[in-house]
């Protein structure tokens, strides 16, 4: 802030001293513009502080104690939700499951898109149709998509099995043995994220200018090596982009695990979203669940810092 | 490296020519300058020659060896374009090494290469900096640079310095041939500003209306246009196209007020002559005939360029001395005192009439029939 000017020794200097007290005077606010402020700042405040300050810090307040089951909390317990929640192989299993589940997600997910992406770049007739089929799944709701993705993973009958008994594999129970289960929603999941993702990163790969492929094809570059030095560079803001949103995205998944598996079977799709959703809306362990969506929420605060840390530095804007 | 063009034709569907017919053959060492409005299809060609769009018909010819169906990267050629095309996220230096790197040269050469490259374009104190902190006549040096590092012997432009201030494009005309002429490079080079093709090359090829319309040297570009578009085109300001009838033996008469002698008889027919507007001068006041009125002054500072209309409404310009005055409406007294060229109502030249100065004399219309 600027600070009071002091007064001009000496009177030639008056004229200036006047001028840039008046400037000063224009990074303070008047007592009249203040309530202005308040007035447009006014709205955000009240929605952002009922809606996401308050629960904020009501989780973390609430993270400390046990509480009865409708949220109120009973006994002050300090950090041994957490030390308990740390401690519980349950709990060990349901990171490790989030993890590959993350990793799975957004993997697949920005390597499908950016061929999808890739393929509905080139110049073929009736590829107009393909665009609009690749970014269909951003209309589809969740609920839809779990009851067809559930027709489709269903035993015997479903599409995979019938495919599968048609080529004599062996039948898969996919939503109801551990490692099927897991690899069923992380399809889903990345068909539901695909429209999205492709949509972003078609629209990235089209802003690359022709020239620079020109310039590479005739100075030498294979399709590959233009592949990656030439198109992943020039998209690597959006890749970037997308990665953090899809990242943050598959950490909160909830609705295809809670109408698919329920965490199951045997808490094998048991991720950390649905952990908090469990402990709190099932059990009542409103505390513990607090505890889980702090840990949660550190652990998304830390991945993408170190997106940022790292990523970032290779991105080209 | 030559290069020979051998009827060569594009089409996107089967009666839709973008280019046909075009033949040249291109020397090595040559600065070739391929020239026409735009539209004409002269980037279309250049493409073509690059291998970036597939050639319809003909056969292309690099280094006396079959390119037509060769992938871009195997003609030996390097390209600049009008964009620059430079990567964004590269440095200089790694902008220039791109092909190099691309095509797996040993380390060890890429940098003799590029530093070579960098101080040829003088940019050596710029070699670490993106092209986005460089201005455009460095970026383009760069461009330059990187066609120069790539030892290709064929170097194909795409109206490289248009997106220059007009101050560096005409530095930049001088900088780029001197290197053309010290590396030997052979250059194709699309402009649509004849100008730069007239300063710069050693053969202009005249595209228009998908078809070559000339090939040759600038002078003779110039002084022997091989229709009325080349005529027009080429030489500023504008020749002027002017109607001509026969009206005697040896004579022509243009827009019913300018007579031209022939050397010869002429069948009679329509007639276009052209005339560059300096080509015509002023009879002295009191002397000649009043025959057109002056309509606008433009004064380019060594000369006056004049825009007047002849009697019988027919525009024409021409120059004039910057120390007489000149008012709109004034009447003037025009004569032919340098080359015309007659021809015929297709545009194709016949025949050209050497200057030599001939008063005019007002002509109307009504006195022939």
């Amino acid at each position: 802030m600027q600070a009071e000017v002091t007064p001009a020794p000496k009177p030639k200097a008056d004229q200036s001293a006047a001028i840039s007290r008046q400037r000063a005077k224009g990074y303070n606010l008047h007592a009249g513009d203040k309530y202005y402020a308040f007035a447009f700042l006014g709205p955000s405040l009240l929605v952002l502080g009922t809606f996401v300050f308050y629960p904020m810090l009501r989780t973390l307040y609430l993270s400390l104690f046990l509480t009865d089951n409708v949220g109120r909390p009973t006994v002050f317990v300090g950090l041994k939700n957490y030390i308990g929640l740390l401690t519980s192989s349950a709990y060990q299993a349901s990171l490790q499951a989030t993890a590959i589940y993350v990793i799975a997600v957004v993997a697949l997910t920005l390597i499908l898109g950016l061929l999808l992406a890739q393929l509905a770049a080139k110049k073929l007739a009736g590829i107009q149709w393909f665009r609009t089929i690749f970014s269909a799944t951003m209309g589809v709701s969740v609920s839809v998509a779990a009851i067809f993705w559930l027709f489709i993973f269903s035993p015997s009958i479903g599409l995979f099995d019938q495919i599968g008994s048609f080529l004599h594999l062996p039948i898969v129970a996919w939503l109801t043995q551990p490692g099927p289960a897991m690899t069923a929603v992380v399809i889903s999941t990345v068909w539901m994220n695909l429209g999205f993702t492709f949509l972003i990163l078609f629209g990235a790969l089209q802003m690359v200018p022709q020239s620079l492929y020109e310039v590479s094809a005739i100075e030498g570059a294979s399709e590959s090596y233009q592949f990656f030095h030439v198109t992943i560079p020039m998209i690597s803001p959006t890749l970037f982009f997308t990665s953090t949103v899809t990242l943050i995205g598959a950490f909160k998944s909830f609705g295809l695990i809670d109408l698919m598996t329920a965490g199951g079977p045997n808490n094998a799709t048991n991720l950390l979203v649905y952990r908090v959703y469990q402990d709190a809306f099932l059990s009542g362990n409103y505390g513990l669940a607090s505890a889980e969506s702090v840990i949660l929420a550190v652990i998304i605060a830390l991945f993408t810092l170190l997106q940022f840390k790292f990523l970032e530095k290779r991105v080209t804007y | 490296m030559s290069i020979e063009l051998n009827a060569l034709g594009k089409a996107y569907t089967a009666d839709e020519w973008v280019l046909q017919n075009v033949t040249a053959h291109i020397e090595s060492g040559e600065f070739f300058a391929i020239v026409g409005p735009s539209g004409c299809g002269k980037s279309t060609l250049l493409r073509m020659i690059a291998g970036l769009i597939p050639i319809s018909t003909g056969e292309l010819q690099i280094d006396g060896k079959v390119a037509t169906d060769l992938p871009p990267k195997d003609r030996q050629l390097t390209m600049v374009f009008q964009s620059y095309a430079l990567f964004p996220f590269l440095s200089v230096t790694d902008n220039v090494a791109f092909g190099l790197k691309a095509r797996k040269f040993p380390a060890k050469e890429i940098e003799e290469r590029v530093t070579k490259a960098i101080k040829l374009v003088n940019l050596e104190e710029f070699k670490d900096r993106r092209p986005r902190d460089l201005s455009g006549g460095q970026r383009q040096r760069v461009a330059l640079a990187r066609a120069i590092a790539s030892d290709a012997k064929v170097c194909l432009m795409d109206e490289p310095l248009s997106n220059l201030d007009a101050q560096l494009r005409i530095k930049m005309r001088t900088e780029l041939r001197n290197l053309q002429q010290e590396l030997g490079l052979t250059v194709i080079y699309v402009t649509h500003d004849q100008v730069e093709a007239m300063t710069m090359a050693d053969h202009i090829m005249v595209l228009h209306d998908h078809k070559i319309q000339q090939i040759g040297t600038p002078l003779d570009i110039y002084n022997r246009p091989a229709n009325t578009f080349v005529a027009s085109f080429f030489g500023t300001p504008r020749m002027n196209l002017l109607p001509a009838r026969v009206t005697a033996d040896r004579e022509l008469t243009l827009a019913d007020t300018l007579k031209l002698a022939l050397p010869k008889p002429v069948p009679v027919a329509d007639y276009i002559v052209g005339i560059r507007p300096t080509s015509l001068y002023l009879v002295p006041q009191g002397k000649g005939d009043p025959n057109a009125q002056v309509k606008t002054v433009e004064y380019l500072g060594a000369q006056i360029l004049l825009e007047a209309e002849l009697s019988d409404g027919t525009p024409i310009e021409l120059t004039a001395d910057p120390d007489d005055v000149y008012r709109t409406g004034d009447w003037l007294s025009v004569g032919i005192d340098g080359n015309a060229y007659v021809f015929d109502h297709a545009g194709e030249v016949q025949f050209m009439v050497e200057g030599g100065r001939q008063h005019a004399s007002r002509s109307h219309a009504s006195a022939q029939a």
